[in-house]
């Protein structure tokens, strides 16, 4: 395998678009699947599906790659944008403005709309002991500019204690709507934090998002997999988004999908 | 409960004799409303749910337990703020069979945002609150309970009553005529009605628990009770027996309406709920003692089904045919016999009894096939109650005749079509779930039903069996430990968002508007027996 030749040795970029994967059956055949594994199925299937359709010649000087499946559409224009109620959650691992900046264009882009409704934004840093209260600030800026121009109606963030949140939401302009904490991490909402939302009006929602999202390496062993090792070799995670577009009024989600963004610096690689 | 007219009621041999007026003006009325609302395209997700509540008097010092008869009173000052101030309700009351009943739903209906479901809880409980507020004498207590364990014990009232054998609605041995709801007269009517049109009264048998000392054959002497010799030949070895519609109609269980967005998602959940009806009840499961006796099942279905049996011994099947137009081979409370959806009509496999001439009406009037045979099928019932101030109706803007006959089809789910004069769209009933004592469980229920819907209408799940397994499992489900020991048949492959290659087969040769039931699909290969817990937790299996 590390002897065969490399399909997109150039590629410095890879921006993938899973598609909405509302009506992938073979997701559905595996209900105990974890945010990770489910990402990892797309990812593989985009890639692969992305790969038979490769002009292999023009991919061995592409710089910047860009994989949708063209089945799934990732579409949400159309008649009915109003009923939709579009939640981005956006992980990041770390406080890169411009990378934030970009993963919500990418979006827009994407589906084709003009705003999100909710944008949730996920900073992990699982080598840093506490969270990096800077770090948010500094991505909470680009989400706020983003309010103002209207291109996200509101804003939330990810696991964050009651202190943290207290300092953020005192500090920010556009106040923080929802706070999305790990139900694994605490069976039970800590009350301190149940009563500072209720006091500030922030929901508490839950996600089973592990503290990894999706490690660099898991990414190397997909692409490792579904094209070459060389191939694989060097990439790093900038963003993951994942998408949900419900019906507001039926409750019935619409689309899901994710967009991933990895970068790799290909002089180092060879 | 279903509909309360005010009024007058009609005597059985009156009801009778307007029967077929009933029916007519009734099948006027639903093509009135068909007709004005199948075309609607984007009604909203609306729900809610109904509970229903015992009021039990408990005697700590002599140990004793018993019904309390004061849901009238405690009706009456629920409903106040219905009266002074309708506009804000958070909870809306009912009466319902017995007058030791109260029913509850939620003032206004939930809505689609998943923000709702953390409503329900709360919801149930300020209902539950506001019920024991009222409940202020010592020992007074509301209980969310499917069956009281010594309903029609001697003395299980407070106030106490005698049983009356031989006058009133229920000629019962065990069931005073007290203990029925005396503020509407609809009850009562029923009770009477039901009995009379039957020709007896109704006989429920439910298999006895073989415990230790159970004797063998477990029969009790009757004629303690006052029976002349009717009711011991109703009576069954090795059964507990109950004779009136309030051991059935005094059950109380758990049940969930939503609105569709169209007619045509209606009839989809409803087919899809179906299969799933037993499933919930077995897991839902709290009815196993009647009578003060342990029974063998446990589910409260067979004996409401039986309490309210209202066919002669013509219809079951007893007698030859003479005075009566069908042979009628279920109660008029009990499964559905068939699915809604044009691509499920090769899985109504039931014989169904429907009136061809109704049939013939509907579809005249452009009606589909599927929803005719339907409807068809629960207008093969006579009205059993009937109130002189409705009997004549503007078919155009009322629809108490198509309600007479829909409210008193009581099955396992109810397509309920928009009443005329309101922005209300095609709804779908859940009915099969048995009540929890808790509110955290009863709102389990409601959330995970409701929250199934969404599920199959997001990933086009489809869960549709030949509709005689469906019947089959509802059997298994009412048994004694079905929850753990029970094998129901349940689709293997879920994920067919697709109708699969059999059942277009069927669709092919047979567009919407020819369904021939001849052509049902033998779909042995789609399902499999499962427990309860394989249904629910998954199966482990070598192939994906």
């Amino acid at each position: 395998m590390a002897d065969e030749i490399p399909i997109f040795p150039k590629a410095g970029s890879i921006l993938i678009n899973t598609g909405s994967i509302v009506n992938w059956n073979r997701l559905k055949r595996k209900p105990n699947h974890t945010p990770t594994d489910e990402l990892k199925e797309c990812i593989s299937a985009t890639v692969g599906s992305w790969l038979n359709d490769l002009d292999k010649t023009k991919a061995q000087y592409a710089t910047d790659l860009k994989c949708i499946n063209p089945t799934f559409s990732s579409n949400l224009s159309g008649d009915d944008r109003e009923q939709l109620k579009i939640t981005v959650k956006i992980f990041v691992t770390q406080p890169d403005p411009l990378a934030l900046e970009d993963a919500i264009e990418k979006v827009l882009a994407d589906l084709d709309v003009t705003s999100l409704e909710t944008v949730l934004l996920s900073l992990s840093q699982p080598d840093q002991k506490s969270v990096s209260m800077d770090g948010i600030k500094t991505l909470w800026e680009v989400l706020e500019r983003m309010v103002e121009k209207e291109k996200i109606l509101a804003i939330g963030i990810s696991d964050l204690a009651k202190d943290e949140l207290e300092q953020l939401h005192t500090w920010s302009t556009v106040k923080p709507c929802i706070n999305h904490v790990n139900l694994a991490s605490c069976c039970v909402m800590p009350p301190d934090l149940t009563e500072y939302a209720k006091e500030q009006d922030i929901q508490l929602l839950t996600h089973s998002d592990p503290k990894e999202m999706f490690p660099d390496k898991t990414f190397q062993d997909v692409l490792c997999s579904t094209a070459t090792e060389k191939d694989s070799e060097g990439w790093s995670v900038s963003w993951i988004a994942r998408y949900t577009a419900l019906v507001k009024d039926r409750g019935i989600i619409k689309a899901k999908g994710y967009l991933v963004k990895a970068v790799r610096d290909v002089k180092k690689g060879k | 409960m279903g509909l309360l007219s005010e009024g007058t009621p009609l005597s059985w041999e009156e009801t009778k004799a307007k029967a077929d007026h009933v029916r007519e003006h009734g099948i006027t009325q639903f093509i009135n409303l068909w007709k004005r609302h199948k075309d609607v395209k984007k009604d909203c997700l609306l729900w809610g749910d109904e509970v229903e509540y015992t009021l039990v008097h408990l005697d700590h010092e002599n140990e004793k337990s018993s019904l309390l008869l004061k849901g009238d009173k405690v009706l009456h000052v629920l409903q106040q703020q219905e009266r002074e101030n309708p506009a804000d309700l958070k909870t809306i009351w009912r009466p319902e069979y017995a007058n030791y009943m109260v029913e509850g739903t939620p003032g206004k209906p939930y809505g689609g945002l998943m923000a709702y479901f953390n409503m329900v809880e709360a919801n149930m409980r300020r209902r539950r609150k506001e019920v024991m507020r009222l409940l202020s004498e010592p020992g007074e207590t509301a209980l969310s309970v499917v069956t009281f364990p010594r309903l029609g014990c001697p003395n299980f009232s407070r106030p106490e009553f005698p049983p009356t054998p031989t006058e009133g609605a229920s000629r019962s041995l065990f069931y005073p005529e007290e203990v029925i709801f005396p503020g509407h007269p609809r009850f009562k009517t029923l009770t009477r009605n039901i009995r009379q049109r039957r020709g007896e009264k109704v006989a429920i048998n439910i298999p006895i628990f073989k415990d230790k000392n159970t004797p063998s054959p477990f029969q009790e002497d009757l004629s303690q009770y006052g029976d002349s010799g009717e009711s011991q030949a109703a009576s069954l070895p090795d059964h507990i027996y109950l004779d009136a519609m309030g051991f059935g109609m005094g059950c109380s269980c758990l049940q969930m309406t939503f609105q569709a967005c169209n007619i045509d998602e209606a009839r989809h959940l409803y087919d899809q709920l179906a299969p799933l009806c037993p499933i919930i009840m077995a897991l839902s499961a709290g009815s196993p003692i009647y009578r003060g006796f342990l029974s063998d099942i446990d589910c409260r279905w067979f004996v409401i089904s039986n309490s309210v049996d209202c066919r002669t011994r013509e219809e079951r099947g007893l007698e030859p045919l003479q005075k009566d137009r069908f042979r009628i081979h279920k109660s008029r409370y009990d499964t559905i016999d068939s699915y809604l959806g044009p691509c499920n009509a090769c899985y109504n496999d039931i014989d169904m009894v429907y009136d061809r001439d109704i049939c013939s009406r509907l579809k005249a009037a452009g009606v589909d096939e599927l929803l005719a045979r339907h409807v068809a099928h629960l207008f093969i019932r006579d009205p059993i109650s009937l109130f002189s101030e409705k009997i004549d109706q503007n078919d155009e803007e009322e629809s108490d005749h198509f309600e007479n006959i829909q409210s008193t089809n009581w099955q396992s789910m109810r397509f309920k079509p928009p009443p005329p004069n309101s922005d209300i769209g095609w709804r779908v009933e859940f009915r099969p779930t048995e009540v929890q004592l808790t509110d955290f469980e009863n709102a389990a229920y409601v959330v995970f039903v409701v929250l199934l819907t969404r599920v199959i209408l997001s990933f086009h799940l489809n869960l549709v069996i030949p509709i005689s397994k469906v019947d089959q499992n509802m059997k298994t489900a009412a048994k004694r430990d079905a929850l753990r020991q029970g094998k129901f048949y349940f689709k293997k492959d879920l994920l067919t968002g697709y109708s699969p290659p059999k059942a277009s087969e069927c669709i092919c040769n047979c567009p919407c508007g020819n369904v021939d039931i001849s052509r049902a699909v033998d779909a042995e290969d789609e399902y499999t027996e499962m427990t309860i817990n394989e249904i629910i937790n998954g199966k482990v299996s070598n192939n994906l």
